[in-house]
């Protein structure tokens, strides 16, 4: 199999704090990778490594087949780095930045004017060249960013919470824009902790405290959530009294507030459905809803980060 | 090292320094700044320094003596100390550099021909100028001595004055000797390097606090580069002012 991007055992630390810890993965030729995460959980660590940021502590990591400690100047021509922070320079303007970026990347003069019309399509920013990039709102920014990244047409692109703080119609605009580059071959690595956007990924990984502890396609990773545990949405007539009646039943491993009505991880839909509706009456609460539903990314995820927390109390106890 | 990645930060710097008015001002004022403080501040000449006169004579001798300091350039008599310690007071607060003590018989002693020791007490404390005022005195008194012994025989016999072979002095292209004239081309050098140290100092925390340097890290620009492509244009900012 050819992998664009490729890490074994990849450990970074700081002084005591293990930041990434024992990670591998592997990622494809023109696949969209989606890097998850809590905050501080060692997601932009990872990413940092693999652009030749910082230096592995143990452990190695490769991009196009170079490895990124000793050939970190050939990885760093082949690829595009967007980082957490705007990375653009708003003093210039917009046709500023991208002569500036061609120039750092060294795109080669015949293809300089045709590589800036197209990342100033891209952005959606054609005409308005001239404009300080100060004043464009994040939306904007963050397609430019990513127009400037994409001047060299790299091969791998890193992303790094690309899309925090921008409106949902520009966050679509922009995923739209990471669909074509995947679509033309160019391989994306994108950090996010939107769980919506995760379900856009062909994979995803999902990193906590530093540890990878799940790997997969969403799908996947939605069906092995269903051997474990299943889903319930319960509406009622008194969310509050309802929480009250369902935690430390059992057979109910966890309850969350949805909305107006309340997410409940079961181990046994069907069974559980008959026991809660019996509390439920009993307490007189009248049920609006009760069904069996498919989770989302969101349940996946937070399902498996409180199972690691439970496991992680049972040691310290222990 | 590559032509074209340091010309693109090059460029990107200038128009930063255009744009980013502390930084403009930064890079045109502070070097006027700097001239002008050291063009006026920073002297090392030595003149016009103060002098206490402590006169215990009081004739028309010892205040020819005192006319041959207050005559001069390099010295001002601030003033006539009416005892010893109002002339230790004035050197001690710093009033006076120096001081020149007559003894009561100067006049009597010179008048018959005998040698006269006149005490000339200097503040130590800056040893440069103090060496420097030293000379000074000792060239006038000098001077002064000379011209009595010749004033005395010109009266007995001879006309023949001074020493038979006398230096004339001429000073080419600094003939004031005026140390601002070397000090401040010399200092042009001196702030330019200090101005563009610290303005690319400047720049480059402000990108590491912006976040754009990880950006450039990120791309095959290496420091070298980074770190030329950033003086060059504070450097030539700075030389244009």
């Amino acid at each position: 199999m050819d992998y664009t991007i490729e890490i074994t055992n990849l450990t970074k630390s700081f002084g005591d704090f293990t930041a990434v810890d024992n990670v591998s993965f592997a990622v494809k030729k023109g696949e969209i990778f989606g890097y998850l995460g809590p905050n501080g959980a060692g997601k932009s660590t990872t990413i940092r490594v693999l652009c030749g940021l910082l230096t592995p502590t143990s452990g190695h990591a490769s991009v196009v087949g170079l490895d990124v400690t000793t050939h970190p100047e050939e990885v760093r021509k082949q690829i595009g780095y967007m980082s957490q922070k705007f990375s653009l320079y708003e003093a210039l303007t917009v046709e500023e930045n991208i002569d500036f970026f061609s120039g750092i990347y060294g795109v080669p003069k015949n293809r300089r004017a045709e590589r800036k019309a197209y990342a100033l399509k891209m952005a959606g920013l054609t005409g308005r060249e001239s404009s300080p990039t100060k004043d464009l709102s994040g939306g904007w920014k963050q397609r430019l960013a990513l127009g400037c990244a994409i001047l060299h047409e790299p091969p791998v692109l890193f992303l790094d919470e690309p899309t925090s703080g921008v409106d949902p119609i520009a966050r679509r605009q922009f995923w739209e824009l990471i669909y074509e580059l995947s679509a033309a071959g160019q391989t994306v690595l994108v950090s996010t902790h939107y769980m919506l956007e995760a379900e856009n990924c062909h994979r995803v990984g999902l990193m906590y405290a530093g540890k990878l502890i799940a790997l997969g396609p969403p799908d996947q990773l939605k069906n092995d959530m269903a051997k474990v545990c299943q889903l319930l949405q319960v509406d009622t007539s008194d969310p509050l009294e309802t929480m009250h009646a369902l935690e430390g039943m059992p057979g109910v491993l966890d309850l969350a507030v949805f909305g107006a009505g309340l997410h409940v991880t079961v181990v046994d839909a069907s069974l559980a459905s008959t026991t809660i509706k019996a509390e439920l009456d009993k307490r007189g609460v009248a049920i609006k809803r009760l069904e069996q539903i498919s989770p989302s990314l969101e349940d996946v995820f937070v399902a498996l980060i409180e199972a690691k927390e439970r496991e992680a109390e049972g040691k310290k106890a222990a | 090292m590559s032509y074209r990645r340091t010309r693109a930060i090059c460029l990107k710097e200038l128009r930063h320094i255009v744009r980013d008015t502390r930084s403009l001002v930064a890079a045109l004022a502070l070097p006027l700044m700097f001239l002008t403080l050291f063009g006026y501040a920073l002297s090392l000449d030595v003149d016009h320094i103060p002098v206490m006169v402590r006169d215990s004579d009081g004739s028309a001798a010892s205040r020819d003596l005192v006319q041959q300091f207050s005559g001069s350039r390099y010295f001002d008599v601030i003033g006539v100390a009416t005892s010893d310690s109002e002339m230790e007071r004035a050197i001690d607060r710093g009033r006076a550099l120096m001081a020149i003590v007559i003894p009561r018989d100067y006049s009597r002693r010179l008048a018959s021909g005998r040698e006269t020791d006149v005490q000339i007490l200097v503040d130590g404390s800056d040893s440069n100028t103090a060496g420097i005022a030293l000379g000074y005195a000792n060239t006038v008194v000098a001077n002064y001595a000379l011209k009595l012994r010749a004033h005395g025989r010109s009266t007995t016999a001879s006309a023949h004055t001074g020493s038979p072979v006398d230096a004339q002095l001429r000073v080419w292209y600094n003939s004031s000797l005026e140390s601002k004239n070397y000090v401040v081309p010399g200092l042009l050098g001196v702030i330019l390097m200090i101005i563009s140290a610290l303005l690319t100092s400047l720049t480059i925390a402000r990108e590491w606090e912006m976040g754009t340097m990880e950006v450039l890290l990120s791309t095959p620009v290496r420091p070298g580069e980074i770190a030329l492509a950033r003086c060059s244009p504070t450097a030539s900012s700075g030389s244009s002012t």
